[in-house]
């Protein structure tokens, strides 16, 4: 009998990630989890793959119940999480009974929870991933209330029953950046701003990309023909507010980039909210 | 408090005259990957396709005048692409075995008065225009696989994106803008002037791969 997860409340959004795909001369999104050490850090305490899919949660709030039982492990923004009154730390897996209700508070910092699940959540697969794309609506729908999802058989090794510290999540974020092929467009003093100054999160921000406000970086006008783009490209618009494009952005933009994120530390920019500041520097 | 010296601007990109793909750019975009420069959209096809053929690892991904590969080293990524011998007709825009489409299109969209006001031809001749066209497909792009298709009539060239983008434009939708036609591949926002639209279907999870349309094949418009 296949084990499930059922979905009783899910939090502000709730997705099906993994390691996303790699389709993108095909005009697919990368996709997959915004903060895939999170993930994968998870997926290593239940004894999975470290690309397995789990789900990601957006500043919490989730209740699952497991009418079969499960062993699971929670990484990521940190929020309390109880299972049937009992607290569980995050970052170390745990034996849920069967009907255990786990039911996720609102995270206090970061921003999204990843949760494993072992065996991993076994959904049919869409060109390659079970990761949602949002942007171009590829993948398992966004959890709902009544959402059931199956649990896989599919392990890499034993679960891990003890705590593991986690990299913290430090304030500001500092991120490190490469030169990206537009520099040209933008002048010299552009360069040199970009790293002088924090960036702001704004409201507008979510897995196609992070929307920064601060010093406007002075551009050239205009806009290029089209050009393939990559989950940290650093464009710039015509206001100069930088905007940093996430995992499920578009594969291709007219806008020039500057930078572009390491890839190593893309997985910062998973967890940074609206109203954090952010500072970037050349790597 | 930061003292990071800004990157060294003169190292970045590095310029050269390829016998066959005019002048070329080479930069880097991050420190995985590297973006060549070249003229436009018939080259970028000669490009990719040389380049998969010779060095297939790099994953060639087109944009409209430039070419993503995953490297390292841009100066190495010049000196490939300089030493590639490109069987290139610079009359022909595609390769004459790239499967070629054709797509039944009701020509009914919103924008074609507005088209014919622009480019001082009757509704009649937009679409004849639109038609009588052979497109090439220089990539996919946007989201779900966008086809950016090269090949508009000179008349129809002119024709500018939309001042303000519509918030949705329905899946199927044929556009022109920019020198550009496409088929919106899924509902979402969009900035062209719609001609027409079309039932085919460009866009399928179950594919493999997921799009109807390659970079290299060839698109003509059929009215129905």
């Amino acid at each position: 009998m296949t084990a499930t997860i059922e979905v009783l409340a899910p939090g502000a959004l709730a997705l099906v990630e993994d390691g996303g795909r790699d389709l993108a001369e095909w005009g697919v999104a990368r996709s997959g989890a915004a903060d895939r050490r999170a993930l994968a850090l998870a997926n290593r305490l239940t004894g999975n793959a470290p690309n397995a899919a789990g789900l990601e949660c957006l500043l919490g709030g989730v209740s699952l119940r497991f009418p079969e039982g499960a062993i699971v492990a929670m990484s990521g923004a940190q929020c309390q999480i109880t299972a049937d009154r009992r607290a569980l730390d995050m970052n170390r897996a745990h034996h849920l009974a069967a009907g255990a209700v786990l039911t996720m508070g609102l995270a206090t910092s970061g921003l999204r929870t990843y949760i494993s699940f072992r065996g991993g959540i076994d959904v049919e697969p869409v060109l390659g991933s079970r990761s949602r794309d949002v942007l171009a609506m590829i993948g398992p729908e966004p959890l709902a209330v009544g959402t059931t999802l199956p649990i896989g058989s599919e392990t890499d090794g034993d679960a891990w029953f003890e705590f593991i510290s986690p990299a913290p999540l430090t304030q500001p974020v500092t991120v490190r950046v490469a030169p990206g092929p537009r520099t040209d467009w933008f002048d010299s003093s552009a360069l040199e701003l970009l790293v002088a100054n924090q960036y702001t999160v704004r409201g507008e921000s979510d897995r196609t990309g992070i929307r920064f406000m601060g010093v406007p970086l002075p551009r050239r006008s205009g806009d290029l023909a089209s050009e393939p783009t990559l989950p940290g490209s650093v464009q710039v618009p015509p206001d100069g507010q930088p905007i940093v494009l996430g995992p499920d952005a578009g594969v291709s933009g007219g806008y020039p980039v500057i930078a572009a994120v390491l890839d190593d530390d893309l997985d910062l920019l998973g967890q940074v909210r609206p109203g954090d500041a952010v500072t970037f520097r050349w790597a | 408090m930061h003292r990071m010296a800004r990157p060294e601007l003169a190292s970045l990109a590095r310029s050269a005259e390829h016998p066959n793909l005019g002048t070329l750019r080479v930069a880097p975009y991050g420190r995985d990957h590297v973006l060549i420069d070249v003229s436009g959209p018939t080259t970028v096809t000669a490009l990719r396709a040389a380049l998969l053929h010779e060095q297939p690892t790099l994953r060639p991904r087109p944009g409209w005048s430039s070419v993503l590969v995953r490297a390292t080293d841009s100066a190495k990524v010049l000196e490939l692409v300089m030493s590639l011998d490109v069987g290139f007709d610079r009359n022909s825009a595609a390769d004459i075995a790239a499967p070629h489409h054709v797509i039944d299109t009701s020509y009914d969209g919103d924008d074609l008065e507005t088209v014919a006001r622009l480019t001082d031809l009757t509704v009649d001749a937009v679409i004849d225009a639109h038609r009588g066209a052979t497109y090439c497909v220089v990539f996919l792009g946007f989201t779900r696989a966008f086809a950016y298709l090269d090949g508009l009539d000179p008349r129809l060239v002119a024709v500018p994106r939309l001042a303000t983008p519509r918030v949705r434009v329905p899946s199927g939708s044929i556009g022109i803008a920019a020198g550009q036609t496409g088929i919106y591949p899924m509902a979402s926002p969009g900035g062209w002037h719609l001609l027409g639209h079309t039932d085919a279907v460009l866009f399928d999870t179950s594919r493999t791969p997921p799009s109807l349309l390659a970079p290299g094949d060839t698109v003509q418009f059929r009215a129905v």
